[in-house]
């Protein structure tokens, strides 16, 4: 369950695990990039390649396999769907004092709802998610996108949804890390967070080898469980000196159970170089070290439950409970 | 100088605030809450407290508050002690105490109450203590819930369970009406907490020599009587006064001790102490229930008590979101840590973190390790008039001391001292385990790694494996290194659907069993822990087996009181089921409701049911007292007829529930009313042949006949109590436990699949002796320690780190060699307790 746990884990992960570039068009909301049709492969001068027929690239004309990304741009967030998990690959958000401080959506009148920009057969359906046992767990939290009823409804498209353990993680814990990180904003004038799916390796106690074990929930099975979650939080600007360049950020890799409120939040803190290394993805590879600051340094890095409104934190979290998971027949 | 040290606060393995006064000639007293684990503080701290004379009571008296004070009375006793008051502002304290008259039994010790009136002041040469009790619903104090009948008759129970004398070989229990009276009926809790002043007499001042010469008072007596504070006439007619001649007196600080249980006392607080002078007062100690929340109201209490006439008083918060919860028993989690270090995965890292208040920790600016999980309460700052120097956290080693001053002339005296130390596994890692150079032992995998890890129940594989955790393993008394015994089996079962539904039977819970648990666990896994929790079952009546039991059925209720079709399964002697009812009478009616209680006679394999006692009804017990005093032998009393009837729809319906096959017990060779028991569970739904039979000793002398040939013959487990080394086979046959040889001679003539050895005298703290041993032929044993987690599949694997047990354990040694011996202290009191044979 701790976050160093993950590290040595992750020695001994042979390459190739990474997933292929995106690159993001801001200019097109809701576009699904395709990755360009490859031009055909001059023949190799020393293979005589053509003298044997031999033309891979042939396969093309009957389609491109990809993958394909679907990158959804929504007001608060970007989500980006992985269609063999169907879960996102990561959700990236921003916050800010304003965004927050603004009252202008209520989460009683947000649906959950199939995201019908991605076919059919690679969506991630409501009934893949009913009797499953797991929350239909917000990757970019409804909380976080209060400035606008749209905004707000675009939070609960099953591409920001990931299957989470509810009462001790999603409900819990994990609510108190999105709660830390909206607080931020009273120390940076803009906090930016990519929240996203893992699925880690863990030694098997009998051959003492590393594997890859997660559920996958649905009818035929569709969905991918994951094992853990990450969040990677950038804070900029800080409010007692908002001209400062440097970023602060810090990444946190949570276990999918329930974990205790006294739990400290740092230890599920890891470098960023971690997280790079078991997402596959590239985080913040444009920013000089020495433009990096650690969050937790600056701030506490911890989480706090409120007493006095714990009610209202269950129902702001998840009001549409599904009903538990029927016993398995 | 009198010094305040406190001896527990609340962490999750002491539960509650404990303060020792002590005087510069070493008087002491106690004031607050002796919780289970109190004891142990004592031992681990090496605190003696023969010089102990009165204990103060605070706030409510629940099992949680007291817990410990019947094993420490034992204890107190057993050194030699020969009085002991209780002070308390309600009389419910002659019922608490009259509760323990199953298990509680010592002469030699005069064990007196003192029911203090509010603002009644119980004075002694040294210190004047005054009470202030304060109901819930606030009101007028009663004192007590008794008539004086009923108040006679649990004197008399308190008079006979300490006598001056020890009794007589006659003595038969099953004829003392005192022992099986029923206590009085409480017809609602009673909810008023005992709240203590204390001033401390004031020292004369000095005699100033010269200025009673300058009077013309000649050396001598006369100076004696000035400085006893006596006017005297000279022979010339001159008077002199004490005032000319000595110094102001000195005087010391008031301190105030103050309890609040829950927030619904707060308001009774306030009007109790709204007008209190606060002239003297140096140190207001908070012991705060877990349930006070911090906030604004609880504050507006506290500036109550801002200034004296000397300036600031200063305040000492006792709380669990407040003090820290550091190691308790620091020599017990060193020993886990080594042994983790070469089974990291049969040990959890004792737990340290908690959530703190927020509310308070920042108001008073007080750092905290980074990361720590908070909470708060209200939504605005705490709002007080308090300042950051004067709040001070009550923890174990915040020692106060109160010196005289001259009033008006000085300031006020009282030095705090001591701050909480920087505590990191990491560090007690690298001086106490690294230079023992395991194999394997680094601080990654053994610290790092494991941080948040629970060995418990955490694999697919373990998940379908009976698993046990050794939460207590020693005999007698909590001592550093092991507590007293319990032990957790976890029994897994498949039902039809292959879903697995997890059975968890307590076997014993000695003392403090519940602070272990949460050493161990975090709050989630506790709570799972005890939603699997489905039996606890007793051996017999010896206090180190049992004084746990009630907290573990408290948290049980926790945890499943939403769950209105949970039940819990109690199987002890019948005199512990009286205990359980009156206890929980006083304290929480419904969770009698939840308990199915057999009595463990009722599954002896025998044809034979011995029949309890009939209690005898309260109003009847002056009658037979008369009558037993006038004649020449005692009435006997009658037996309870229908007692001899098993239960059989419950234990049919409890085998239904657990799926149990079935369930035996067998009278163990140890006290009257003893049992060792045998419980086959089924495994799988699908699969009848799929069982589990464990067996548990309890204490005893080897039983051949009736356990390893009758009811545990071919158990898959044995559980085997191992009191002492083979040498002292003498003492095992005097104190009918068993030597570790004869332990396993039962194992091997049940023909034991596995074997698990535990219970051992706390004369070998560390490790029971290893070698010399007759040969085992269970497939695989073990030795238990104290918070061990094993797997039922994987018991035998602590074989191959038996050669370097010994090597972890040097500095204890060397420790070792001046303890005295503690042998053998609460497990004998109930030998006079004989029930002869119906």
């Amino acid at each position: 369950m701790c976050s160093r746990i993950l590290l040595s884990g992750l020695v001994g992960l042979g390459a190739g695990t990474g997933l292929t570039y995106l690159l993001l068009n801001k200019h097109s909301p809701t576009q699904i990039i395709e990755t360009p049709y490859p031009p055909t492969q001059k023949p190799n001068s020393n293979i005589q390649s053509h003298s044997f027929n031999v033309d891979p690239s042939g396969f093309f004309k009957y389609g491109f396999p990809g993958p394909i990304h679907d990158l959804q741009n929504r007001e608060e967030f970007i989500s980006c769907y992985n269609r063999q998990t169907q879960n996102p690959y990561w959700v990236l958000e921003h916050i800010t004092p304003e965004s927050l401080a603004a009252r202008n959506a209520d989460r009683k009148n947000s649906f959950f709802k199939e995201d019908e920009v991605i076919p059919e057969k690679f969506r991630g359906k409501l009934r893949d998610y009913f009797r499953s046992g797991y929350d239909r767990g917000h990757q970019a939290p409804a909380a976080d996108a209060k400035f606008s009823q749209q905004a707000m409804d675009d939070t609960f498209y099953l591409s920001n949804m990931c299957p989470q353990v509810g009462e001790g993680f999603n409900r819990d814990y994990w609510a108190h890390l999105e709660y830390f990180c909206r607080g931020l904003t009273k120390k940076y004038k803009s906090v930016r967070i990519v929240t996203g799916p893992l699925y880690l390796p863990k030694k098997d106690p009998i051959d003492n080898k590393f594997r890859v074990n997660y559920e996958v929930i649905g009818n035929p099975p569709s969905i991918a469980v994951p094992t853990h979650f990450f969040k990677l939080i950038v804070a900029e600007a800080p409010t007692a000196n908002p001209a400062r360049e440097d970023i602060a950020v810090a990444a946190f890799v949570l276990p999918n159970e329930p974990i205790s409120n006294e739990t400290k939040l740092t230890d599920f803190e890891v470098p960023i170089d971690a997280l790079e290394r078991s997402t596959g993805l590239e985080l913040l590879q444009k920013v000089p070290p020495s433009k990096k600051k650690a969050l937790c340094k600056e701030v506490n890095c911890q989480i706090v439950v409120r007493d006095f409104s714990n009610a209202a934190i269950k129902q702001s979290k998840d009001v549409k409970l599904l009903p538990p998971p029927k016993k398995r027949n | 100088m009198f010094t305040f040290i406190p001896i527990t606060h609340p962490t999750s393995d002491t539960k509650h605030p404990l303060l020792l006064v002590q005087s510069a000639h070493g008087e002491k007293y106690f004031f607050g809450k002796i919780g289970e684990g109190s004891q142990r503080s004592l031992t681990e701290n090496k605190i003696r407290i023969s010089k102990l004379k009165d204990i103060f009571l605070t706030g409510e008296l629940n099992w949680s508050d007291i817990g410990g004070l019947p094993g420490m009375i034992l204890t107190i006793a057993d050194q030699g002690k020969s009085n002991l008051v209780l002070h308390y502002g309600n009389d419910i304290l002659n019922y608490i105490v009259s509760t323990w008259r199953y298990f509680v039994f010592r002469f030699g010790i005069d064990l007196n109450d003192h029911i203090m009136k509010d603002k009644e002041v119980y004075k002694d040469k040294i210190i004047a203590v005054k009470s202030f009790n304060v109901l819930k619903n606030g009101g007028e104090d009663r004192l007590g819930v008794f008539d004086s009948f009923q108040k006679g008759v649990l004197r008399s129970i308190v008079a006979k369970m300490f006598p001056k004398h020890a009794p007589t070989d006659r003595y038969d229990p099953s004829s003392d009406p005192h022992l099986n009276v029923e206590l009085p009926d409480l017809d609602a809790k009673v909810e008023v907490s005992t709240n203590y002043e204390i001033s401390f007499s004031p020292v004369r001042g000095k005699f100033k020599v010269e200025e009673a010469i300058k009077l013309g008072v000649p050396k001598g007596p006369l100076f004696a009587k000035l400085t006893k504070g006596q006017t005297i006439t000279l022979d010339n007619g001159i008077v002199v006064t004490p005032e000319q001649v000595l110094e102001n007196e000195r005087h010391f600080a008031k301190v105030l001790i103050l309890d609040i249980p829950d927030d619904l006392y707060l308001n009774a607080f306030v009007e109790k102490f709204k007008d209190y002078d606060c002239a003297e007062l140096g140190m207001v100690y908070y012991f705060l229930g877990d349930e006070v929340t911090i906030n604004d109201n609880l504050f507006a209490f506290i500036d109550i008590f801002e200034k004296n006439n000397y300036g600031k008083v200063n305040h000492m918060i006792s709380h669990n979101k407040i003090s820290p919860n550091t190691i308790s028993f620091f020599g017990s989690a060193l020993t886990t840590l080594k042994l983790k270090a070469l089974q990291v995965n049969n040990y959890n890292l004792p737990k340290t973190d908690r959530v703190f208040s927020k509310d308070f920790y920042d108001r008073f600016d007080t750092p905290l390790s980074r990361g720590t999980s908070m909470c708060k309460s209200q939504e605005e700052p705490l709002n007080t008039i308090i300042e950051k120097d004067n709040i001070h956290i009550f923890s174990q080693n915040k020692t106060v001391t109160f010196e005289p001053f001259r009033m008006n002339e000085e300031p006020m005296k009282c030095n705090i001292n001591g701050e909480v130390a920087d505590f990191s596994w990491q560090e007690i890692f690298e001086e106490h385990v690294k230079p023992l150079e395991f194999p394997l032992a680094d601080v990654d995998t053994v610290i790092n790694n494991q941080l948040h890890v629970d060995n418990f129940n955490n694999s697919a594989e373990k998940k379908k494996h009976v698993e046990i955790i050794t939460l207590g393993t020693g005999s007698a008394l909590p001592s550093k290194y092991r507590n007293v015994v319990s032990t957790l089996v976890k029994v897994p079962f498949t039902d039809a659907d292959g879903n697995t539904i997890n059975r968890n039977i307590m076997l014993d819970a000695g003392e403090n069993t519940l602070g272990t648990i949460h050493r161990m666990f975090s709050q989630l896994a506790v709570k799972s822990i005890f939603q699997d929790l489905k039996m606890i079952y007793l051996s017999h009546l010896h206090a180190d087996h049992h004084l746990g039991i009630i907290s573990v059925l408290n948290e049980w209720y926790k945890y499943n009181k939403d769950d209105e079709t949970s039940y819990i399964y109690v199987v002890t002697p019948w005199q512990y089921h009286k205990f359980v009812n009156e206890w929980l009478v006083l304290e929480n009616k419904e969770i009698l409701k939840r308990i199915k209680y057999i009595s463990c006679e009722h599954f002896i394999n025998d044809s034979f049911v011995r029949m309890q006692t009939q209690s005898v009804p309260l109003a009847e017990f002056n009658e037979i007292l008369k009558e037993n005093s006038n004649q020449e032998s005692n009435r006997k009393l009658e037996l309870d007829r229908d007692s001899s009837y098993r239960d059989v729809d419950l234990i049919r319906q409890m085998y239904e529930d657990l799926s149990i096959e079935y369930f035996q017990t067998c009278r163990a060779i140890h006290c009257d009313w003893a049992y060792s028991n045998s419980i086959t569970f089924r495994m799988d739904e699908n699969n009848e042949h799929n069982t589990f039979k464990v067996s548990y000793s309890g204490d005893t002398r080897p039983n051949i006949e009736k356990f390893s040939l009758e009811i545990g013959y071919n158990s898959d487990l044995l559980i085997h109590e191992a009191t002492l080394e083979n040498q002292l086979l003498e003492d095992a046959v005097k104190k009918k436990h068993c030597t570790i040889n004869e332990a396993i001679g039962v194992s091997n003539k049940m023909n034991a699949r596995k074997l698990i050895l535990t219970h051992f005298s706390q004369r070998y703290p560390k490790l029971p002796q290893l070698d010399n041993n007759i040969d085992v032929m269970a497939r695989e044993f073990c030795f238990a320690f104290d918070s061990m987690i094993v797997d039922y599949e994987k018991i035998g694997e602590q074989q191959r780190i038996f050669p370097l047990l010994n090597k972890a354990f040097v500095e204890e040694k060397e420790e070792e060699e001046d303890v005295d011996d503690v042998e053998s202290v609460q497990d004998l009191e109930v030998k006079l307790k004989k029930h002869k044979k119906n």
